[in-house]
């Protein structure tokens, strides 16, 4: 190469390396990461506002007693105050009594989907039917229930048909068949979205496992509990997930619906709790307490979620 | 041990498709029968109404003598390895194995851990017992499906194309494992596949399927050297058969040695005396349009001098070359004959009409391409077919 | 493979062979309409309460105490006791509003975690889908004074706000699914026709990504369509939503029963609109989620 063309070459290639100066990242690199960092910012930006900042409010005023206007500190010592109080376990426990609904809200949509799974003519009709539910508000859901299980309503009117008369009450009046009665609403409501995700974790199985079960010499029923169950363990954990969420979280307008939390306290779970005391008391301290620990439940459930999913199942995937 | 027997079997399917039309097919006890078809001929589906995951639309399946068209999967005592395994993904080789045993019922467990230990020992995986099925091998994985079925002992195997999945090498390799497999066990076996090679090498006889319906069901011999009809002979041999449209003349007796003549293009080939009277039926051919047929294998060099040199002359024609492949072994020369080649109805589109034939030559040919070269046809091994029906004409 | 000695299988030994007679087929038949009661059982149970709510609205209050008699009494007080029509128009204002910036939002955000990674870009795109878990009781009341104090109580944009923050972590993991499975190659070879990055999102990803977009819209028009809380919290009564509108009005105890029911017919009917039209994506939208 002649002199002058190196010289152009250095010319033409400005940003050539000179020696002891670390190597320049590429354009094209540096222009992604603006880009990324860019187009990412707005969604950043509005669930820290939105959601990140309220949650270390919400960890202060914990420790405060704050009535809207005027602040009060406290410090950590709520949080003792937390624990010697016995209505914050009346109320964890109603909280608990109802993640019992879980497991059938779980199990019957597993039936329902193993049934809907046959492929029986008209299954996809059925499917949008069962399925119809998740589109209506909790609120409607609950304007039903409560005249379903009211004293003069429609469960009582089928029991008396049955011959069940003597026993109509109302359900919502008693504390613990309160709790039942929105345990069941709440299964009712959870049918749809649990019964579509297993329907298609089954849809999605390699039809030859079952085929070889069946010439090997399987019931019909050994073949759902060994083959196909076992193979869809992530869809059920994945509806573990929404499940537990939604019974923490959506259950709130079910009873404002239909018990305001009573009776006495027989159904006010946390979140309701938290509006109770804010709304309704005034007592914003108190409801940002329990607020974080609502939030610590679900951060816990959440990472316990997280750790079931990972260890494998057999993969398969 | 089992017979079994397909009588008069039709399967069509609830949008109308008939997948299997009228199958006749029986399996002698301890016998490997294979069934062997291009893709979507019916012959899985025939294997699986056999196995009872598809309902028999008319006909009868019989295992043993007893008709089992009614009888579920799981009471017909037989043995399924499936094209892709079907290994349960959480257990682990020995639970595969083990798997129909356990809930079956019936086997003492002393007696699982037997057979599950002695198929793992005949199949060398004794060492992958605990692994899981997604930490082996293809190769492993279809041996594992193969120990699942054995441990059954059952009364048949079926097999659903069970190497398509591996590579070639390790094909050829498990195609020689099994049919030794299959004939120490004894044990009756119906074995599908679409590899034409798959099915001569392994089965005793094989059953040729095409559109639902059975072509020709003999040993692989009688159906390299007697195929009943034009797929069959298009279908068995690689590479295939040659097969031109043709017209059958009277000979005369200057050249042809007076007996009848095929004709197509510029070429004449005298069909030599006995074939004629191997097939009398050629007679009602005589002026008529035929197709002929001949495999790549019976057609030589003429130039080059055979061995032991006193054969009876073979006609010879003269071909233009236009391609000539080397394979080390062998040398494959095609040549042009200059009108139309046999196209079968249901030939692939892309099937051109080129007309040239296919010749396999000794490795020191000369034959070059560009150059015309004189291929002498092996006249006795001479086949004809129909052109109207496809069917061999025989006597 | 070893050597094999001839083992002694005994084939067909472990059956029992006595397997079922030829009446097996019609047992088939039987199990398939069993089969279809149960599903018909069980779509009763899912679909009664519709029929009771229709049944109900359409009733006075005496009637509804007889079970017995039709009239439009019931639709009557609901629009006395509520300003239906423009509490309809509330929510359909602030789901489009609030689907709008969720959609922005979050496909721009989907795009840069699935395409752009930079450094750090896991950790930040691992923070915003755990937002998910944050439950909206724990940030309620601080919420609501961050907002007030910025005046944004005193109309829509609160709600709008508050829904868009929600619905962002959702879709945002969505989106960034979706966009994982478009190929890398895609997104290169528009960088090499020189399109920037940002030119490349809007004209190549979002008209990809249309399917992904329509789930989510669907998705989130259902859930804010049929939220109580916020509605109830930070939106003024004026610009109340249908779904708390209803909500306030089932807790005075002076409302008729058949009232409650058309007010729910009302505001349920939209939202079931969009699901029979729309029940593919919403079903895909519930399934992406796991599928990685």
């Amino acid at each position: 190469m002649s002199l002058t063309e190196a010289e152009t070459a250095t010319a033409v290639r400005p940003a050539a390396r000179r020696p002891g100066a670390p190597v320049a990242r590429s354009r094209l690199a540096r222009r992604r990461r603006r880009a990324g960092i860019l187009l990412s910012l707005p969604a950043v930006a509005l669930v820290i506002a939105l959601l990140g900042v309220p949650v270390g409010q919400a960890v202060y005023y914990s420790m405060t007693q704050w009535n809207g206007l005027v602040t009060t500190w406290i410090g950590p010592s709520t949080y003792v105050s937390l624990v010697k109080d016995p209505i914050f376990w009346r109320v964890l426990e109603n909280n608990g009594l109802l993640l019992l609904a879980v497991p059938f809200a779980i199990g019957i949509p597993l039936a329902i989907a193993a049934l809907l799974h046959e492929h029986v003519r008209g299954w996809r009709f059925f499917r949008s039917a069962y399925f119809l539910p998740t589109a209506i508000s909790w609120v409607v859901i609950g304007m039903f229930a409560l005249r379903f299980f009211s004293a003069t309503g429609v469960l009582n009117g089928l029991l008396g048909r049955v011959g069940f008369g003597p026993s109509a009450t109302d359900m919502l009046a008693n504390e613990h068949t309160a709790l039942a009665a929105l345990a069941i609403t709440f299964i009712w409501s959870m049918v749809g979205t649990n019964t579509i995700i297993f329907l298609t974790g089954m849809a999605t199985l390699d039809p030859t496992l079952t085929e070889a079960a069946r010439v090997d010499g399987l019931s019909r029923r050994q073949i759902f509990f060994r083959v196909t169950l076992p193979l869809l363990t992530r869809f059920i954990q994945f509806s573990f997930v929404i499940t537990v969420i939604s019974a923490f979280s959506a259950l709130f307008s079910l009873i404002f619906v239909m018990t305001s939390g009573g009776p006495g306290f027989g159904t006010t779970t946390l979140e309701f709790f938290i509006y109770q005391a804010g709304f309704q008391q005034v007592q914003l301290g108190t409801a940002a307490l329990y607020g974080v620990v609502l939030f610590v439940i679900m951060a816990i459930a959440g990472l316990v979620q997280l750790r079931l999913i990972k260890p494998d199942d057999g993969g398969g995937w | 041990m089992a017979r079994i027997e397909l009588d008069a079997v039709t399967k069509q399917f609830p949008d109308g498709t008939k997948a299997v039309r009228s199958l006749d097919l029986a399996v002698g006890d301890g016998e490997l029968l294979v069934l062997v078809g291009p893709s979507g001929c019916g012959k899985t589906t025939a294997l699986r109404m056999v196995a009872g995951l598809e309902d028999v639309t008319s006909g009868t399946i019989s295992i043993d003598g007893r008709a089992v068209n009614d009888v579920e999967p799981r009471h017909r005592d037989i043995a399924m390895v499936f094209q892709s395994y079907a290994l349960y993904p959480h257990l682990s080789v020995y639970d595969n194995m083990a798997f129909s045993l356990k809930y079956r019922g019936g086997v003492p467990k002393a007696e699982i851990r037997q057979r599950v230990a002695e198929a793992a020992r005949v199949l060398e995986l004794e060492p992958y017992l605990q692994r899981k099925p997604r930490q082996l091998s293809g190769g492993q994985r279809q041996r594992v499906a193969m120990g699942r079925a054995i441990v059954r002992q059952p009364r048949a195997f079926l097999m659903d194309e069970p190497l398509s999945n591996l590579d070639a090498k390790l094909r050829v390799q498990m195609r020689a494992e099994i049919a030794q497999l299959q004939r120490t066990l004894g044990t009756t076996t119906i074995y599908v596949t679409h590899d034409q090679t798959e099915a001569m090498t392994l089965g005793s006889r094989v059953a040729v399927i095409s559109g639902g319906v059975l072509q020709q069901i003999a040993a692989p011999q009688e159906l390299y050297r007697r195929p009943a009809n034009l797929f069959v002979a298009s279908f068995i041999g690689s590479p295939p058969m040659n097969l031109v449209d043709a017209r059958l003349e009277r000979g005369g007796s200057e050249t042809d040695g007076g007996g009848p003549v095929v004709v197509f293009g510029p070429h004449r080939i005298g069909v030599p005396a006995e074939v004629v009277t191997e097939h009398p039926a050629l007679e009602r051919y005589l002026g008529e349009p035929i197709v002929a047929g001949i495999r790549p294998e019976h057609l030589r060099d003429a130039a080059l001098t055979v061995d032991g040199g006193d054969r009876p002359a073979q006609p010879v024609i003269e071909l233009p070359i236009k391609l000539r492949e080397e394979l080390g072994s062998e040398v494959f020369v095609h040549g042009a004959i200059g009108t139309a080649a046999h196209v079968s109805d249901d030939a692939a589109d892309d099937v051109r009409s080129l007309a040239t034939i296919v010749a396999k030559m000794d490795p020191r040919t000369q034959i070059a391409e560009g150059k015309t070269a004189a291929i002498a046809v092996d006249a006795a091994r001479l086949q004809f077919f129909d052109p109207a029906t496809g069917a061999s004409i025989r006597g | 493979m070893a050597t094999i000695p001839a083992p002694q299988y005994q084939p067909g030994g472990t059956t029992p062979r006595n397997p079922p007679s030829a009446s097996s087929r019609v047992r088939r038949t039987m199990h398939r309409w069993v089969l279809f009661i149960l599903m018909v059982v069980v779509a009763v149970v899912m679909l009664y309460p519709f029929w009771y709510i229709i049944d109900n609205a359409f009733r006075s209050a005496g009637q509804f105490d007889r079970q017995s008699g039709h009239s439009l009494s019931g639709w009557n007080q609901l629009f006395a006791n509520l300003p239906v029509a423009s509490e309809l128009l509330n929510s359909t204002l602030v789901c489009v509003a609030a689907i709008a910036i969720i959609l922005v939002v979050s496909t721009t955000a989907g795009f840069a975690f699935a395409k752009l990674r930079y450094r750090g870009s896991g950790m930040v795109f691992l923070l915003v889908v755990s937002a998910l878990m944050v439950p909206l009781q724990s940030i309620l009341f601080p919420e609501f004074v961050n907002l007030s104090n910025v005046s944004l109580t005193s109309s829509y944009a609160g709600a709008v706000l508050v829904y868009a923050a929600l619905g962002t972590p959702f879709a945002t993991f969505l989106m960034a699914t979706y966009y994982r499975g478009i190929s890398d190659e895609l997104i290169e070879a528009a960088v090499m026709d020189g399109l920037g990055y940002e030119r490349t999102f809007l004209q190549i990803a979002i008209p990809l990504s249309l399917p992904a977009i329509a789930t989510i819209t669907v998705l989130q028009f259902i859930q804010i369509w049929d939220d109580l809380l916020v509605g109830l919290f930070f939106l003024p009564t004026n610009q109340r939503t249908i779904t708390a509108g209803l909500a306030t009005l089932s807790t005075g105890r002076t409302t008729s029963v058949p009232a409650l029911m058309a007010g729910s017919l009302i505001s349920a009917i939209p939202a079931i609109v969009v699901y029979l039209i729309f029940q593919r994506h919403l079903i895909k939208g519930l399934t992406l989620g796991m599928g990685k």
